[in-house]
C-alpha cells in the first residue's frame, strides 16, 4: 500500500536532525566542486617539444567510479575526481576501506561512466544556474529544513517516475552527471604532464550479450549535453549515427568496443543488428567510427580462442568464458567473438570489396568499477569496490552464489593502452589512437616498437638510428603496407620489459591471410627469445620454466631478457595475398593477482584459476593488400 | 449478568471509541486517497511526454516523430505496469539494489543539506600544512644516459666513457635501447617506472655534469651524466589552491556524510540478536 505521509515524516525527522549540524544558511555545493574554485587547467608553462619519432605513453581509457549506477550499487563511494588522483599516483580511500594507490602514475585517463540525469537537481543549488531562480529552486534553498528536504525528495521522485516539471523543460537548463564528469577531466588535465579526455560508455546488452563501446572526445571544447544511452538503442548503427551527428556539429570522437568473449558471437558479427548481412556502407561506417578494440580487461581477454588457433600454444590467456547474463551462462559462438577472427573476417568482406570493418588497431584496458584501473599484478584492487577487500576478492562475498565467485576469481587484473605520440596531450594521444599507433598489454608497462617496410633491412634493428629510419622507410604499427613490387616485407620489433614486472621470454609475430582461394590462414612466427633455445622440430621454442615460489609469491629475473630486438622477412609471403601482422611480446610466468592475495592473506590458494600467468603486450596490425 | 446488560458500560469505554474513530479514519482514507486502491490506472499526461520529446531532442538534435515519441510512451506504460505489479508482490522490499539507490538519494539530499561554504584562505592552508606530503611535488632530474647490455665487460664500458669524456657522439657509444638518451626535468617517480628502482636511487649520488659509471638498472649497465637536479618541493597555496580546494571538499563532503550517519542511528535502537562467532568463517 501506498503510504506517502510516512515518508514525509522520516523525511522530515531525517531533516531535523541535519539541521542540527547547521549553524547558518548557507547556498548548498553542488556535489562535484562548485565552477567557482575550478580553476583554468594550469597551463604548462614549457611544454616539451614533441617529439617527431613519438614518445610512448600508457593509460586507460575505460574506468568507471561511484557516479556509475552499477559501481554504486557494489558498493563504490569513489568520484570522477578520485579517479584522475589515483592515476596521478595519489592514495585515494577505496570503498571497501583501505585507501589504494598505484605504484607508478599513469600518463592519461579518461572516466567513461555510464551517464545518469540527475543533475538538474544539483543546478537548481548551484547559484550561477538559471535554474536557482525557478520556483522549484526556492523550495530546495528555503531556509525552512523541513520544505528543503521535502522539495528535494519530492523532485526526485517525480524525475525517477520520469515526471518533468514544466519549469525545467527549458533546454538551456538540462544538465547532467556528465556535465560535471566533463569538468573533472578538465579540473585534472595537464597538458605536458597528465592528459584525461571526456568520454563516456554505451553500454548496449542485447540479451546479455555485450556489445559495449566507450566513446572517447578529443576535446571539450565542442560537446553534446546528453550522451547516448543503451537505453536509447543497443543498436551500434544508431549509436555510429548519433556520433556522425555530433561530428557535423563540432565534435571529434571515435568508439572503442570491448569484451567479444561476452558477446556470444554477436560483436564482429557479419550481420547488421537486425541480422540482414552486412554491406560496403555498413563496414565504412563502422571501421570510420572504431579506429580501436579493446582486446584485453579485467572481464578477459579475447585476441583468440584455442578452438579458433588450435596450434597457439598462447591462446588460453585469461580466458573470462561468460556472457553478460546474471546466471553465468556460457557462449556458444566463437566466431565473432574475438580479434584474431575478426582481422582475417574483415580482409574476407574486403575481399569481396565491400571494404574492412574489422579494420582494429588494439589497446588494454580495465573497466574498472571502482576508480582504480588496477593494472597492476601485484596491487590488483578488483572491478568492483568489494574487491578492494583483498579477502572479498579471494573468496567472494559471504552469501554470493558459488557461480558468481567463480567468475570473480577469473576476472584479471587490469591491462593498459600503450600510446606512440608526439607529446602527453589530448590532440597528440587522441590522434595516435586514431591512426592506431598503439599497443595493449595485460598490466605491466612492456614497451613495443613495430614496424613494417619493404625497404628496410632486417639489420637496420640494430642501427641506433632505428626508429628514424624505420618511420622514413616504414610504416609504424597500425598502418598499411603499399605494394612493394613483389619483394617479401620486413618488419622490425623491439620491445623492453617493465622493471616492475618480469623479465620478456620471447617476441613472436602473427601472421595472419587469405589464400588464392579467399581461404583464411594465420601462423606465428617466433622472431626474437631470450637465452639460446633453438626451435624444435615441431616448429615451436620450447617454454621458458617457471621461476615463481607459489608460497612467497616471487619470480627471478633467472630467466628471460630485459630486452629483445629483431629484424623478420616473411619467408612465405605471396604479393597476391591480403595479409595482416602484429606483434605479440610475452614475460616469463609471474605470480597471477590471486597468488599474490593468497600470500599476503595468509590464505589457501585457488584452485580453479591459474597460479601464475605470462604477462605479455599485442601491437596494432600492420595491413597488406595487393592493390 | 445478561449479555444485553454488557453492552451500555462497553459502548461508554474510550478505547471503543477510539477504535471506531480509527475505523472511520482508515475507510474515510481509502476513500479519499485512490492510489491506494490497487493500481489499475495509468495517466500519461502532457509534460511528461513533453519532457520524453525533450529529452530526444537533446540528444538527437531533432524532435522525436509521433512515431518515436508513441514508442517511447509505449516503453513507459510497459515500465510502470510491470513496476506496480512488482510492488504489489513486494519485489521493490529488501531489494539491495533499491536499498543502495534510496541511499544514495538520501545521501545526495544530505550533502545538499549540509550547507557550506567554499573554504577560506585559512582552512585550505591549514589544510595545506596538515597534508602536506599529499601536495609536495616530487623533486626533478635531468641527465643523458648511454646503454651497455649486462654481458658488456666493464673494460670496454671505460673505454666508452672516456671517449664521451673527450666529446664523442654519446648516441654513437652505446647499444640500442628503448629507453630514452636523456630526460628533461623528469620526476623521481618517472624515471623509477622507465629505469627501475635501483637506477633511480642511484641516480640521486651521482655527481653533475660528468660522464660516470656503470649504473645498474633494470635492463642492463649506463653511463650516466646528470645535467641538473631540482629539490622537493611543496608549492605555495596560490600556485595549487584548486588541487587543494578539490581534496578538502572531498574530505569535508565525507566527514559530513559519517556526521550525518551516526546522527541518524541515534534514533534507532539497533539490536543484534546474534552471534558473530557462530556465522564467521572459522580459520
Amino acid at each position: 500500500m501506498n503510504q506517502p505521509r510516512l515518508n514525509l515524516r522520516l523525511a522530515a525527522s531525517v531533516c531535523s536532525v541535519l539541521i542540527a549540524g547547521c549553524s547558518k544558511k548557507e547556498a548548498p555545493v553542488a556535489l562535484a566542486p562548485p565552477a567557482a574554485t575550478v580553476a583554468p587547467t594550469e597551463v604548462a608553462a614549457s611544454l616539451p617539444p614533441p617529439n617527431p619519432e613519438n614518445n610512448v605513453y600508457f593509460g586507460a581509457v575505460h574506468v568507471h567510479t561511484g557516479w556509475s549506477f552499477d559501481a554504486f550499487t557494489n558498493g563504490s563511494k569513489t568520484t570522477p575526481s578520485d579517479a584522475y588522483a589515483w592515476a596521478q599516483g595519489k592514495a585515494i580511500t577505496g570503498s571497501g576501506g583501505p585507501e589504494i594507490q598505484l605504484k607508478t602514475p599513469l600518463d592519461f585517463y579518461m572516466v567513461s561512466d555510464h551517464a545518469e540525469f540527475m543533475g538538474v537537481f544539483n543546478q537548481m543549488a548551484n547559484p550561477d544556474s538559471p535554474l536557482s531562480k525557478t520556483e522549484l529552486a526556492k523550495g530546495v534553498t528555503s531556509p525552512d529544513a523541513n520544505v528543503r528536504i521535502q522539495t528535494f525528495a519530492g523532485i526526485l521522485r517525480d524525475m525517477s517516475a520520469g515526471k518533468r516539471d514544466p519549469q525545467l523543460t527549458d533546454p538551456a537548463l538540462a544538465r547532467s552527471v556528465w556535465s560535471q564528469i566533463v569538468k573533472a577531466a578538465d579540473a585534472s588535465y595537464t597538458p605536458g604532464k597528465f592528459t584525461t579526455f571526456a568520454g563516456f560508455e554505451w553500454t548496449s546488452n542485447p540479451q546479455q550479450r555485450n556489445l559495449h563501446r566507450v566513446v572517447v572526445f578529443r576535446d571539450t571544447a565542442k560537446l553534446p549535453d546528453l550522451v547516448l544511452s543503451a537505453l536509447d538503442s543497443d543498436d551500434p548503427e544508431v549509436l555510429w549515427k548519433w556520433m556522425s551527428d555530433q561530428r557535423a556539429k563540432g565534435s571529434t570522437l571515435f568508439a572503442i568496443p570491448h569484451n567479444g568473449n561476452a558477446s556470444d558471437g554477436r560483436m564482429f558479427e557479419t550481420v547488421k543488428f537486425d541480422g540482414k548481412p552486412i554491406d560496403a556502407a555498413y563496414n565504412k561506417t563502422r571501421a570510420e567510427n572504431e579506429p580501436l578494440y579493446e582486446i584485453t580487461q579485467i572481464k578477459g581477454t579475447s585476441e583468440t580462442h584455442p578452438s579458433l588457433s588450435p596450434t597457439d600454444e598462447f591462446a588460453s590467456f585469461e580466458m573470462w568464458d561468460y556472457t553478460l547474463s546474471a546466471d553465468f551462462q556460457r557462449p556458444t559462438h566463437r566466431k565473432g567473438s574475438f580479434a584474431r577472427k575478426a582481422l582475417l573476417d574483415g580482409m574476407s568482406q574486403s575481399a569481396t570489396g565491400a571494404g574492412n570493418p574489422f579494420k582494429y588497431g588494439f589497446i588494454g584496458d580495465t573497466d574498472t568499477h571502482n576508480a582504480a584501473a588496477s593494472h597492476e599484478e601485484f596491487n590488483f584492487t578488483g572491478k568492483f569496490a568489494f574487491e578492494n577487500n583483498a579477502k572479498e576478492r579471494l573468496t567472494g562475498v559471504p552469501g554470493s552464489p558459488a557461480g558468481q565467485i567463480q567468475q570473480i576469481q577469473e576476472f584479471s587484473s587490469g591491462g593498459l593502452a600503450g600510446v606512440w605520440a608526439a607529446q602527453n596531450t589530448r590532440e597528440a594521444i587522441f590522434d595516435a589512437m586514431q591512426r592506431k599507433e598503439t599497443f595493449a598489454t595485460s598490466g605491466p608497462m612492456i614497451k613495443v616498437r613495430f614496424f613494417g617496410s619493404f625497404d628496410l633491412a632486417v639489420d637496420d634493428v640494430k642501427s641506433p638510428d632505428f626508429v628514424k629510419l624505420a618511420y622514413a622507410k616504414g610504416v609504424p604499427m597500425g598502418g598499411d603496407l603499399k605494394p612493394g613490387a613483389g619483394k617479401a616485407p620486413t618488419f622490425l620489433v623491439m620491445a623492453s620489459k617493465d622493471p616492475k614486472s618480469g623479465n620478456l621470454d620471447r617476441i613472436q609475430i602473427v601472421k595472419g591471410w587469405l589464400d588464392a582461394a579467399g581461404k583464411q590462414h594465420e601462423k606465428i612466427y617466433d622472431v626474437a627469445w631470450s637465452g639460446d633455445r633453438k626451435i624444435g622440430a615441431n616448429g615451436k621454442l620450447p617454454a621458458l620454466g617457471s621461476t615463481v615460489d607459489l608460497k612467497t609469491a616471487t619470480y627471478t629475473d633467472a630467466t628471460g631478457t630485459a630486452q629483445l630486438a629483431s629484424g623478420w622477412t616473411d619467408p612465405d609471403f605471396k604479393p597476391g595475398e591480403r595479409a595482416f601482422y602484429y606483434a605479440r611480446v610475452l614475460e616469463i610466468p609471474t605470480p597471477r593477482w590471486n597468488t599474490y592475495d593468497a600470500v599476503r592473506q595468509n590464505m589457501a590458494p585457488l584452485t580453479k584459476v591459474p597460479a601464475t600467468l605470462q604477462e605479455r603486450a599485442w601491437s596494432s596490425p600492420i595491413w597488406y593488400s595487393p592493390s | 449478568m445478561e449479555p444485553g446488560l454488557r453492552f451500555k458500560p462497553l459502548l461508554r469505554e474510550p478505547v471503543l471509541h477510539f477504535l471506531l474513530i480509527g475505523l472511520l479514519l482508515f475507510v474515510a482514507y481509502g476513500w479519499l486517497t485512490p492510489a491506494a486502491r490497487s493500481g489499475e490506472r495509468i495517466v500519461v499526461t502532457q509534460p511528461m511526454v513533453d519532457g520524453m520529446a525533450l529529452e530526444y531532442r537533446t540528444r538527437w538534435s531533432r524532435p522525436p516523430s509521433e512515431q518515436e515519441l508513441a514508442r517511447l510512451v509505449d516503453a513507459y506504460v510497459r515500465d510502470e505496469i510491470l513496476y506496480r505489479e512488482g510492488v504489489a508482490l513486494g519485489l521493490d522490499r529488501d531489494d539491495p539494489v533499491v536499498k543502495r539507490r534510496v541511499r544514495q538519494k538520501l545521501e545526495v539530499i544530505a550533502e545538499e543539506q549540509l550547507a557550506r561554504e567554499a573554504p577560506t584562505d585559512a582552512d585550505l592552508a591549514a589544510y595545506l600544512q596538515k597534508n602536506a606530503k599529499r601536495f609536495t611535488q616530487p623533486g626533478t632530474v635531468s641527465f643523458e644516459q648511454i646503454f651497455f647490455d649486462a654481458a658488456t665487460p666493464a673494460a670496454q664500458i671505460e673505454a666508452a666513457r672516456a671517449a664521451a669524456l673527450r666529446g664523442s657522439d654519446p648516441a654513437r657509444l652505446g647499444q640500442p635501447t628503448m629507453l630514452p638518451p636523456g630526460v628533461s626535468n623528469a620526476r623521481g617517480d618517472l624515471v623509477t617506472r622507465d629505469f627501475g628502482l635501483e637506477f633511480a636511487a642511484e641516480l640521486e649520488k651521482l655527481p653533475l655534469d660528468t660522464w660516470v659509471g656503470p649504473v645498474a638498472s633494470a635492463f642492463g649497465q649506463h653511463l650516466v651524466r646528470v645535467s641538473s637536479r631540482t629539490a622537493a618541493l611543496l608549492p605555495p597555496l596560490a600556485d595549487i589552491r584548486a588541487a587543494v580546494a578539490r581534496e578538502w571538499e572531498s574530505e569535508r563532503r565525507t566527514a559530513s556524510l559519517a556526521e550525518n550517519d551516526k546522527a541518524l542511528r541515534q534514533r534507532y535502537e539497533v539490536v543484534i540478536d546474534a552471534k558473530l562467532s557462530t556465522s564467521a568463517a572459522v580459520r
